[in-house]
């Protein structure tokens, strides 16, 4: 009954049985406008934040504080969807820690609770909290911090010694500096940064004149990168000349590798099955903001966005066209209607975490040790994912790509070259 | 409970028939490596268990070291096992509650040492322990406690709620490792091998691949000035270079056992057979342990070599073996971050 259902959902969307299937290029025209599209909303949104961020900073208050922490969580909704572009793209995964690299060991930036810590034996810089030290000396270097600008956070700080957990720009400092730390644990509640943090006449937290222009490089270092992207992808851009100038099975083979790794080693294993194993909120994604469910969906949503053509954008305009779906479809209509089904059904998962933060059950706290109807549903999801990955590698078999999409990473020629 | 087990493995054993009699290969892979390298994990464990018992019952330096040696064993059987991702090891958590690994966040040591400070007897019962958080359960922080100065201060107040946690884990290897073996003893169990060689392959490929970007690029960094000796697995026992010599003996039995019956192309064979005999030599090759090799001017060229022997073996593997065979190795679960 429920294939009969889905099926018959697919062909209305697709009479492709009558209809010839676009050619591979056709589909990675449109493939690189969603891009364009998805990557220009998010771009559009960062820049909605960045008055929102100088608002607060000219004004601080409870009222403009809310007005930034509600720009970020919209701007954040576009970006999501566009992390299906980034594993296949070279351009795209080599870029994206500047802008989204997580987790974060967040003592770096700011002051942080006692029960933070003081130390890691992975990090040196794990509580050099810049925002209070204008001169950090670290493992034999002395870093000059007193002039903190988009080239300090850029250039010196991110990924300090090397160490991932040293997050300095991108969407998760700033998460930070708009929220603080969410030190209710699995219970209810989201960090709660007062906004006198940014009030120079009666600061709190101390420093508020460095945390301002903390949160104003990293917003503006945000808006330049999602820039630069967004070029790429434009007419003329290396991102698109990449995926629509070479070999086509190669292009298309680059859509089905950002679908599947994102789907499989990334969403369903180190975001969230590491943090359900552990029972710990310091492994969610958006843990400062709660935001979690939101960005897991999101990201859901940009895997199906690639696979069927479409992408609705913040204004509402619906893009729709040339698809790798109608390409499977004219293969194999089974093998495309069940991944469409395992698609949606991700997104239902989803959405009953979306729907559970918004019932005041958030995340961090489904995730939390003993809470057996909170794990399932974390669990569901990732089951959900887990079978979508299995529906992906069969529409990979369906084009005959598995070569090039599972194989293609490993080079015989330059073993060095691999893993780096 | 026990009784339930019976029961399901008898309900197994009418539903699958002669649908789940395995092909030669998967069946030698069976009971040739998967049943002797679980064997070996539950007899180590056990006699690990034992050991922990004794030194947490009559504490003491040569009681301690007793425990300390009995360790290697046991962690070492594991990593002949590490490569094993299907079956029983798959439900409940088992393979991340036998090792969290890399921890690139430190939660070992964040949970350790909020396990031992609540002292909550509760939280070590075996059913809520292994319900709890994975980072505290296995080797890495059975490691971590047995190498912490805290554990040789026998008379410290601290001593005993440690103890209790070592005990808890040591408790938790065994029964994981018990269950294993005894899973994996009834006559199906070869059906969680796919019957074409894909699990076979995937192992290979999977276990390759975390040498090359867990095991050996994250102490090596990008550079000498980058190296984190401290970022090799089991940096603190010194058995970083022991679990790749493992690893690599366990993935060349899988090949001989569950691949290269199925190979069809005998210099392919050989090439493969000449890869692993490579691997195993600059392995040998290493000079120093690996958390000192890698920050070592001359060591650290060893460890090079060693990587580029692997990710060769591991590019044979992906690029000739899988197409030989006809088949696919889908995606890697370690691909993402």
């Amino acid at each position: 009954m429920k294939h009969t259902i889905l099926i018959a959902a697919a062909s209305l969307l697709l009479p492709v049985s009558a209809v010839a299937a676009p050619t591979p290029a056709a589909v990675m025209q449109h493939y690189a406008d969603i891009a364009h599209a998805t990557y220009s909303d998010a771009l559009s949104t960062a820049k909605t934040l960045q008055s929102a961020v100088d608002q607060l900073i000219a004004t601080p208050s409870e009222a403009t504080l809310a007005t930034a922490r509600t720009a970020w969580v919209v701007a954040r909704s576009p970006y999501q969807q566009t992390e299906a572009f980034r594993f296949g793209n070279a351009i795209v995964d080599d870029w994206e820690g500047k802008v989204n690299a997580w987790p974060l060991d967040e003592g770096l930036i700011d002051y942080v609770d006692p029960g933070y810590g003081s130390e890691s034996d992975q990090n040196p810089y794990y509580a050099a909290n810049v925002i209070a030290n204008p001169t950090l000396t670290l493992s034999g270097r002395r870093i000059d911090a007193s002039r903190i600008d988009k080239a300090l956070l850029g250039s010196t700080l991110h990924e300090v010694d090397e160490i991932e957990s040293n997050v300095a720009t991108g969407y998760h400092a700033i998460e930070f500096l708009l929220w603080g730390q969410d030190l209710n644990g699995t219970g209810p509640g989201a960090g709660a940064r007062p906004a006198s943090d940014y009030d120079r006449a009666h600061c709190t937290g101390g420093n508020c004149d460095r945390r301002a222009a903390y949160l104003k490089a990293a917003t503006d270092l945000l808006v330049d990168e999602l820039g630069w992207m967004v070029a790429q992808w434009a007419p003329g851009g290396e991102a698109r000349a990449a995926v629509t100038g070479g070999a086509p099975d190669a292009a298309l083979a680059t859509i089905f590798t950002g679908m599947g790794s994102l789907s499989y080693g990334e969403l369903a294993g180190e975001r969230m099955k590491l943090g359900l194993m552990l029972h710990d909120p310091e492994e969610e994604h958006d843990c400062f903001s709660d935001n979690t469910a939101r960005s897991h969906f999101d990201d859901a949503l940009g895997i199906r966005n690639v696979y069927t053509g479409t992408y609705t954008r913040i204004d509402g305009t619906r893009l729709s066209g040339p698809s790798l779906a109608e390409l499977v479809a004219a293969q194999d209509p089974a093998t495309d209607a069940a991944l469409r089904g395992s698609l949606d059904q991700t997104l239902a998962r989803m959405q009953a975490l979306v729907d559970s933060t918004r019932n005041g059950e958030a995340y961090d706290q489904l995730i939390g040790e003993g809470n057996a109807a909170g794990n399932a549903k974390v669990q569901a999801a990732i089951d959900a994912l887990l079978a979508q990955t299995r529906a992906i590698e069969s529409a990979v078999g369906a084009l005959g790509l598995e070569r090039i999409a599972f194989e293609g990473s490993d080079s015989l020629d330059n073993p060095r070259a691999v893993g780096q | 409970m026990r009784r339930l087990a019976r029961l399901i493995h008898l309900a197994a054993l009418l539903c699958a028939g002669p649908l789940f009699a395995a092909d030669a290969p998967n069946q030698a892979l069976t009971v040739d490596h998967i049943q002797p390298a679980y064997a070996r994990l539950a007899a180590a464990s056990a006699a690990l268990r034992a050991r922990v018992d004794a030194f947490c019952a009559a504490p003491g330096g040569d009681a301690l070291n007793a425990v300390q040696h009995t360790h290697a064993p046991a962690f070492l059987a594991w990593q002949g096992v590490q490569h094993i991702r299907v079956g029983p090891v798959q439900l409940f958590m088992r393979e991340f509650r036998f090792q969290l690994w890399p921890d690139k966040r430190g939660s070992v040591g964040r949970h350790l040492q909020r396990l031992i400070a609540e002292a909550d007897p509760a939280a070590l019962a075996p059913q809520r322990f292994a319900t709890g958080s994975v980072a505290v359960q296995g080797f890495s922080a059975f490691e971590q406690l047995i190498h912490d100065p805290a554990m040789a201060r026998f008379d410290d107040p601290g001593f005993a709620p440690r103890c209790r946690v070592l005990r808890a884990i040591a408790a938790n290897l065994d029964s994981m490792a018990a269950e294993l073996d005894r899973a994996w003893r009834i006559p199906e169990a070869s059906a969680a091998l796919a019957g074409d060689g894909t699990a076979a392959l995937v192992a290979v490929h999977t276990q390759l691949e975390r040498i090359l970007t867990q095991k050996l690029d994250l102490p090596l960094g990008s550079d000498l000035a980058h190296a984190r000796g401290r970022r090799a697995e089991a940096w603190r026992s010194g058995l970083s270079r022991a679990a790749i010599g493992e690893n690599l003996a366990a993935v060349a039995t899988v090949y001989r056992l569950g691949l290269r019956p199925r190979l069809g192309d005998a210099a392919l064979g050989r090439e493969i057979e000449a890869a692993f005999a490579a691997a195993h030599t600059a392995l040998d090759a290493l000079a120093m342990p690996l958390p000192a090799a890698v920050a070592d001017p001359a060591a650290r060229a060893q460890v090079e070599a060693l990587r580029a022997a692997v990710s060769q073996l591991k590019a044979l593997v992906s690029q000739r073996l899988a197409p030989a065979l006809g088949l696919s190795l889908g995606f890697n679960s370690l691909d993402g971050d």
